[in-house]
């Protein structure tokens, strides 16, 4: 029996591989994400291997007069953090006070999450982590360091089974927060963006406000999601806009390197139906 | 060429891409790694046969893919890449260090600019230092490109097919 051997030249092998990466890259995120949670999801213990990207390393002091870094680091979140808990309670106290019914109490869960790996790509500010949509997770959902003490990502895409967390330094993460200040009234809502070097910037502040190097970076609180602001950061460095001189250019830099983390928190969202506390 | 080899070796580059691993070497605060998939696309697009070359180019961009968040940048990009670096492999002594280095690097500079562009296209992403990101991880993986290649043609010794084409045979672009 004859076999009729059929051979692709050169050019038209190219012109079909080309037409099947691009239908690849027209088909929606939403469609292809599902090959890449699938390789993760196989190749989890493999990726895991090796070490996350080192974050700054800190000297002990010598002398016990001085705080470790870390430690100091530790408290001026907690403080801060309080101290937010505290302003949030008070505006609470005065509207229960107003009003006798109560204010309604969201339902914020809380996953622990396991860092598989860290972006692939140096372009993107990324981790993979071990819990998804099965547990609570989804797009959106917010992201802490393990102590549970300040903001580090948000949930930019989720499998049953893992999720993708744009940490808040990606160029392509904004998110909404508050400038505060020890002591002071100061309390200014802004729209911040990561600066895909490890820091973040807010722009779009008018310069009669008065913000300070020091002054303390929260997010926002967003129902279900966020019941009181949570810190980010503080403000490294507040310049003149130089495209808009009225406007303030404000760096902030994250208290948390997110991408040393071995285990993030994640706020899940009040599911639908759950009995209200 | 036998495809087992080159099976194996793409997919522990896929995993080195994918995880952890390369961060032991990673440098400066961008955390740059070598990109280990380029050096494999630069080696077997100037060693194989046209159709194989193409095929490879494709594979290594798809799994790149699949290794990333989206779909379709790295495998456009890679081929188009693979079948230049396949042609401009007839001019290039590519058994000299400082040839495999250059070739490294522009290759890398290409498709990391081309997936870029495409990954911005397709999901309105885009990063402000990109440029400058793509350039040292281009220059890393230039330096340490070398040594891959050399464990490359040890382990493919023998595996790749003579070249049965003459240089006017070879590529897409006739």
């Amino acid at each position: 029996m004859t076999r009729r051997h059929f051979q692709l030249s050169g050019t038209a092998s190219f012109v079909m591989l080309l037409c099947a990466g691009i239908v690849l890259l027209l088909l929606p995120s939403a469609v292809t994400q599902r090959v890449n949670f699938l390789f993760a999801e196989t190749f989890a213990p493999v990726m895991r291997l090796g070490r996350p990207p080192a974050g700054e390393t800190v000297a002990a002091g010598d002398s016990d007069a001085y705080v470790p870094r870390r430690d100091y680091e530790g408290l001026w979140k907690d403080h801060q953090n309080l101290h937010a808990q505290l302003l949030e309670l008070q505006n609470a106290y005065e509207t229960l006070s107003q009003i006798r019914s109560g204010l309604p109490r969201f339902f914020s869960g809380m996953v622990v999450a396991d860092v598989i790996t860290g972006s692939g790509s140096v372009l993107h500010h990324e981790l993979l982590i071990n819990k998804g949509a099965a547990d609570g997770l989804g797009p959106g959902s917010y992201v802490m360091s393990p102590e549970g003490n300040s903001i580090v990502g948000v949930v930019s895409q989720s499998s049953d089974l893992m999720a993708r967390v744009r940490l808040l330094t990606d160029a392509n993460q904004s998110i909404e927060v508050r400038i505060r200040r020890d002591g002071g009234p100061l309390d200014v809502a802004a729209l911040m963006f990561g600066d895909g070097r490890g820091a973040c910037t807010i722009a779009m502040v008018e310069r009669q406000k008065d913000i300070r190097p020091g002054d303390a970076v929260f997010a926002a609180a967003r129902p279900g999601l966020l019941e009181v602001p949570l810190i980010i950061g503080r403000v490294a460095e507040v310049r003149p806009d130089e495209e808009s001189p009225l406007l303030w250019q404000i760096r902030v830099q994250p208290v948390e390197d997110a991408r040393t983390l071995k285990t993030v928190a994640v706020i899940v969202a009040d599911p639908l139906g759950s009995p209200r506390r | 060429m036998r495809w087992l080899p080159f099976a194996i070796l793409i997919f522990i580059g896929t995993l080195l891409e994918a995880g952890n691993l390369l961060n032991v070497i990673a440098l400066g605060q961008w955390h740059i790694r070598p990109a280990v998939l380029i050096v494999l696309l630069v080696f077997y697009a100037a060693q194989m046969r046209t159709r194989e070359a193409l095929v490879a180019s494709f594979i290594i961009g798809l799994l790149m893919d699949i290794s990333g968040s989206q779909m379709g940048p790295h495998t456009v990009s890679y081929l188009l890449i693979g079948g230049l670096v396949h042609q401009a492999a007839d001019h290039l002594r590519t058994h000299r260090i400082n040839h495999q280095a250059l070739m490294i690097f522009a290759a890398y500079l290409a498709t990391a600019l081309i997936a870029y562009w495409l990954g911005a296209l397709k999901t309105g992403q885009r990063q402000e230092y990109a440029v400058r990101i793509v350039l040292l991880t281009g220059f890393y993986s230039a330096c340490i490109g070398p040594f891959f290649w050399s464990f490359l043609l040890r382990v493919n010794r023998g595996l790749i097919a003579a070249p049965s084409q003459t240089p006017r045979q070879r590529g897409y672009f006739r």
